[in-house]
């Protein structure tokens, strides 16, 4: 008999995080830039107009790093907490004698509160207070008409959730039922009602149109060979945090803490502040972890901060709100429905002369703001286009407010671009990968302000009006895309492989602000954009002029403890930027690294984060601290070592100099010899534009998929992601960023607002995920995600950020592909089973 | 969510007891995968006093019964006849169903008895909406949004589909359950369980189980010889969804020759829909690929889609297609 136990112990093996199915392509370090001005000598940029010289890299080149580039799990503080159900959600926060607090909500699409009665709610066992439009506070009241389904009507606390839920359903209210127009039909038909509103002291009208031309796009159209014309609509999407949205507020004398959820902290606390009456100081904001947000909840939690306030105040104790899911969708920013129109003219040979694009976008519940911008057209990679019509058509509707939702006008316009541009391929006859190549700008080309659109503003590098695409990878998404998916294998003719499961390609592009960068403190333009913004009053509350606030301190352990305000909502930021302030500081691992952040005790002030900036702005900022310690750091050591700092090197908390071994210090004894710890800040500011340059993101999504030609049934067969990265800080991190984004793209591909389409302006997700079908883990496919390292020679070590970017293609790339592999051309999002069922049927296939 | 009151009865009889007690405001409640659900959902017609069964000893089992057939006891739960190795060997269109059932998380909860008389999952019905099946007097599905989980066959007064795959994959099979009345055990087939759109004791529903009555097996006949079956769905979402169309196909042969038939669609009628034209066609024949082109002509003639689900039709028949090639390939 053996004598070995029945199950023997494994040698413990030192589990190591690595990246799978990622290829990270590396450009060369010197590359044709063609930034506004050039590359100056000695590793400078000097830019546009102002002349300004900025260090390229910021002085931090991507060479010899010990940090970035490598893969790094989460920072302990931010994973540990999460992965043992410690951390402090606003969910998971529960005091001693808290109330819960549910809403009573509008049932109809437009209408107003005729008669409310709340008699019966407030004598039910339990009810502790009823905040309707009657006893709101005058700082911060109601709304009077209910503008949406699902809008607040009655806010009631308990003892508990089920006896506030109780409560709501005894309320008795009477509506006023308005006239409406919930969706783009409805809002374009003849009888359709005014929805102009008064917002921020002027009349903001219901519909906006806008026109943008350049070019002889009428005679553009008359020479071109091959003139096409394309439909498309998109049905809305929206986010899907996986943390119920909500906060609790706790009062402590005239002191109010709020435990919120969302993207911001002094923001939230600002509004907060200014819609109770007091002062921000008197607030502490928390938010540390967040279950997903998506850009989607960034208005959703500052709704309601100031109302569960004034409940905690009137009843003297705790409140806590957690919306329900079908509650939480109405206070959701979410994708619109959006409707595109192209008339695309072309020379024989395939590049694009003409282009005129006609989009109608339902806005939703819309303040103004964005209505009035138009918007979306720089997100299509078409400022090549020599002769170019834009007619926007934004309507304000009586639905769920669109805005940022895993950012702004990416699927629903690339929905329509990126199908135009494959239908386009298809008609001139080429290769769609090959189309796209000759028709995207590559680096070099020039953008006038006006060709941009209104995202972006005069900049210190704007070059006699003019923006240039400098670091931008548009030939290599596509060609290195290509090759990670395998594209050669596509059979060009579109339902042409037999059988039964008919297999297809199809690729998307995705281009993206989120490539911008912003200036550090000291930097020449951080002085000019500050100017230009107090002058133009754009002063963020929270961060004054768009400043990105960070502070840095060496404490007596030689440790590093970063201070910076942005909640972490699944995004891991904190650990990039660690991994950047590390390297920075000489660390070769991130041992000494501390975060400390989302609580506005804490953390020094910022704007939200956004898209897909967090790792560049507030990352500067911190980086801006680093730089500015490493420096005070060498020279402190430099006066006790009597070495000069620049022949000091750091290492892992040691400064020394190599010639001389026994001349080193540590960041310890550097602590303690100055008595207290050391500090430094960081100050980085949003260039407030698209960008510095037109160092956008830029990005494909390719995707195989298989079609069962019998039922309409498809399944991806693999897909890959294609990223101008710049340099990625962690590949961990990145690849697992590209996987959710799949994930999520695809949800948004194939599933709309669960709007009832019989019944307008009203949705029903009361069956929860089984009306929104979000794809699970059962489904993704295998995934290759390819980094295109483009080494942004502005920014620190050459990152730049590409997360926001990399969403926008799929539903595009999909769709491409299920026509490639069946030719069904599905132009009415989303794409559903039935649809290529339909479609196949439509085309005389039948079993 | 109203007061609920919860009885733990330790025998089939005093459940019987309880139910009786309190009439139609009471429910048994077993893996609470859809009870619960629809308490939270604040549905009216969800009964008040929840009868617990799942201490009761003796109804969760899959055993043999001496003959070569299987008995399976109502609190079984989907996860367990997913991975029985017996229900593997003798049924295995059966369990390649149960594996296609929601998702594994609710497959752990779920009974068997539970699946075969779940509520509808009309999306108006679980919103809280006062329908046929929530105390009013209008169907929702059948005006409103009808995509995915709406009759395509037509319907009464009730337009939702029965969503259960249990009940369509043991069809074929011949299986029965037993009911507990207060007057004793009965037995029924599953087509006389499950008619569809049913008014009992004053509510719709898609079973005939009266107020006091409690489903405790599930009993499938030993297979015979030459039994071949193929069970096939599509769900609108890949996993965790239920059936726009799904089919449960078992064919008797002699050599290869059909000699009897079992044709049973899931997902696009208010019940488990036999399709008794196809399996007359079928019978006698050769199984081969050839017959799918008359099978499909001659199926489903009597449809009736609604506004938006037609294309169920087209997915059923593509299903049967693809069962006839699986089974003709074997």
């Amino acid at each position: 008999m053996s004598s070995e136990p029945q199950h023997p112990q494994k040698p413990k093996e030192k589990l190591e995080s690595k990246p799978e199915l990622c290829v990270i392509v590396n450009q060369p370090m010197v590359r044709n830039y063609s930034t506004g001005g050039g590359h100056g000598p000695e590793g400078t940029l000097v830019e546009g107009d102002q002349k300004f010289v900025t260090r390229k890299w910021q002085g931090y080149p991507p060479q010899n790093l010990n940090l970035i580039g490598k893969p790094h799990p989460p920072m302990p503080e931010v994973g540990i907490p999460r992965l043992t159900g410690k951390a402090e959600y606003a969910t998971r926060v529960n005091l001693p004698n808290m109330l819960w607090v549910e809403l009573l909500t509008n049932p109809h699409p437009r209408a107003r509160v005729k008669t409310m009665d709340v008699s019966k709610a407030e004598k039910m066992p339990g009810v502790a207070h009823i905040l309707t439009a009657q006893n709101a506070p005058k700082t911060y009241p109601f709304p009077d008409e209910l503008f949406f389904q699902g809008e607040v009507v009655a806010i009631v606390a308990a003892e508990t959730e089920d006896l506030a839920e109780d409560a709501v359903a005894a309320i008795q209210a009477e509506y006023e039922v308005l006239p409406f127009a919930s969706n783009l039909e409805q809002a374009a038909a003849a009888n359709a009602p005014d929805l102009t509103i008064t917002a921020g002291g002027r009349k903001r009208p219901g519909v906006v149109k806008t026109l943008n031309e350049w070019g002889d796009v009428d005679k553009a159209f008359a020479e071109a060979n091959i003139v096409r014309e394309f439909s498309y609509s998109f049905a809305g999407a929206i986010p899907v945090p996986m943390q119920p949205n909500g906060c609790v507020a706790k009062w402590d004398g005239d002191k109010l803490t709020i435990w919120g959820m969302g993207q911001s902290i002094y923001n939230s606390r600002n509004n907060t502040a200014k819609r109770l009456g007091i002062s921000p100081e008197n607030i502490r904001f928390i938010n540390k972890w967040n279950g997903g947000s998506f850009g989607g909840a960034l208005p959703t939690g500052d709704k309601f901060y100031a109302w569960i306030a004034h409940i905690s105040k009137v009843t003297g104790r705790p409140a806590k709100l957690m919306l329900p899911k079908n509650q939480e969708l109405a206070f959701l920013q979410i994708k619109p429905q959006t409707f595109s129109k192209f008339k695309v003219g072309a020379t024989k040979d395939g590049k694009i002369t003409a282009c005129q694009r006609e989009f109608h976008v339902s806005m939703g519940a819309n303040q103004g703001g964005i209505q009035e911008g138009g918007g979306g057209r720089s997100e299509l990679y078409l400022h090549v286009v020599p002769n170019w019509r834009e007619i926007g058509v934004l309507y304000r509707t009586n639905a769920i407010v669109m805005g940022s939702s895993r950012s702004n006008f990416q699927q629903e316009f690339k929905w329509a671009w990126e199908q135009m541009m494959d239908e386009m391929a298809e008609a001139v006859g080429m290769d769609p990968v090959k189309f796209r190549l000759l028709n995207v700008q590559k680096p070099g080309t020039k953008v006038a302000l006006k060709q941009g659109g209104p995202t972006i503003v005069p900049m210190p590098e704007t070059e006699n009006g003019e923006l240039h695409y400098d670091s931008y990878a548009s030939v290599e998404v596509l060609e290195e895309g290509a090759k990670a998916i395998g594209w050669e294998k596509r059979n060009p003719v579109a339902g042409g492989n037999p059988g039964r499961f008919k297999r297809g390609f199809g690729v998307a592009m995705s281009q993206h602000h989120a490539g911008r960068v912003g200036y550090q403190e000291g930097e020449a333009g951080y002085d000019w954009v500050l100017a230009r913004n107090k002058a133009q009053g754009n002063v963020t509350p929270g961060g004054e002029g768009d400043i990105f606030n960070a502070e840095l301190e060496l404490d007596a352990e030689g440790n590093v403890v970063m201070y910076f305000a942005q909640p972490d909502s699944g995004t891991n930021h904190g650990t990039a930027m660690a991994i950047q302030v590390g390297e920075i500081l000489g660390f070769a691992t991130l041992d000494h690294i501390r975060l400390i952040w989302g609580d506005s005790d804490l953390a020094p002030s910022a704007p939200p984060w956004h898209s897909g900036l967090t790792t560049q702005l507030q990352g500067g900022a911190l980086c801006n601290a680093a730089d500015k310690m490493r420096k005070d750091l060498l020279s402190r050591a430099s006066s006790v070592l009597k070495v000069d700092a620049a022949k000091l090197q750091i290492r892992d908390g040691v400064i020394s100099s190599p010639e001389d071994p026994r001349k080193r210090i540590t960041f310890a004894e550097l602590v303690k010899a100055n008595k207290s710890p050391i500090r430094q800040v960081g100050r980085c500011l949003h260039p407030g534009s698209i960008g510095r340059a037109m160092n956008r993101g830029i990005g494909t999504c390719f995707a195989e998929v298989e079609v069962d030609t019998w039922t309409g049934d498809w399944r991806y067969v693999r897909v890959a992601y294609c990223q101008d990265a710049g340099n990625v800080m962690n590949p961990l991190l990145a690849n697992a960023d590209q996987h959710g984004s799949l994930v999520q793209s695809t949800g948004m591909a194939t599933d709309g607002i669960p709007w009832d389409r019989e019944f307008p302006g009203t949705f029903h997700y009361s069956v929860g995920y089984l009306s929104y079908r979000l794809p699970t883990i059962m489904e993704p496919p295998e995934q290759t995600n390819v980094f295109i390292n483009s080494l942004e020679p502005r920014w620190f070590f050459g990152s730049k950020g590409f997360a926001e970017t990399a969403i926008g293609a799929a539903p595009s790339a999909l769709a491409n592909a299920i026509y490639n592999a069946c030719g069904v051309r599905i132009r009415e999002h989303p794409i559903t089973k039935d649809k290529i069922l339909a479609g196949l049927r439509a085309k005389g296939e039948i079993v | 969510m109203k007061p609920i009151s919860v009885y733990r009865p330790s025998s089939v009889e005093e459940a019987i007891q309880i139910l009786s007690l309190h009439g139609t405001q009471a429910g048994v409640y077993a893996g609470g995968t859809d009870l619960l659900i629809q308490l939270k959902n604040r549905i009216e017609a969800a009964p008040t006093f929840l009868v617990d069964i799942k201490k009761i000893d003796g109804l969760r089992y899959i055993k043999e019964d001496g003959q070569g057939g299987v008995q399976i006891g109502a609190l079984t739960k989907l996860a367990e006849l997913a991975e029985s190795d017996l229900l593997a060997k003798r049924y295995p269109m059966l369990v390649d169903a149960v594996q296609h059932i929601s998702s594994p998380e609710l497959r752990n909860a779920s009974t068997i008895g539970g699946d075969m008389l779940q509520q509808v999952w009309c999306q108006y019905l679980r919103g809280g909406y006062s329908c046929y099946r929530n105390g009013g007097y209008i169907c929702y599905g059948a005006i409103g949004d009808n995509s995915y989980y709406h009759s395509a066959m037509g319907g009464r007064l009730c337009y939702a589909v029965y969503p259960g795959d249990i009940a369509t994959a043991l069809i074929p099979h011949d299986a029965k359950v037993k009911v507990a009345t207060p007057f004793g055990m009965k037995e029924l087939t599953i087509e006389q369980l499950v008619p569809g759109d049913m008014m009992v004791d004053g509510r719709l529903q898609s079973h005939v189980l009266r107020f006091n009555e409690i489903l405790t097996e599930v009993t499938i006949p030993a297979p015979k010889a030459g039994f071949k079956a193929s069970f096939e769905k599509l769900r609108p979402r890949g996993v965790w969804d239920f059936a726009m169309a799904s089919l449960a196909m078992g064919l008797q042969l002699q050599a290869n020759t059909i000699e009897d038939a079992r044709v049973v669609f899931g997902g696009i009628a208010g019940k488990p829909w036999r399709e008794t034209a196809v399996e007359n066609f079928l019978k006698g024949k050769t199984l081969s690929t050839d017959l799918t082109r008359q099978a499909l002509a001659m199926a489903l003639t009597n449809a009736a889609p609604l506004k938006y689900n037609a294309t169920k039709i087209d997915m059923a028949k593509g299903l049967l297609a693809s069962g006839i090639a699986k089974l003709a390939a074997v």
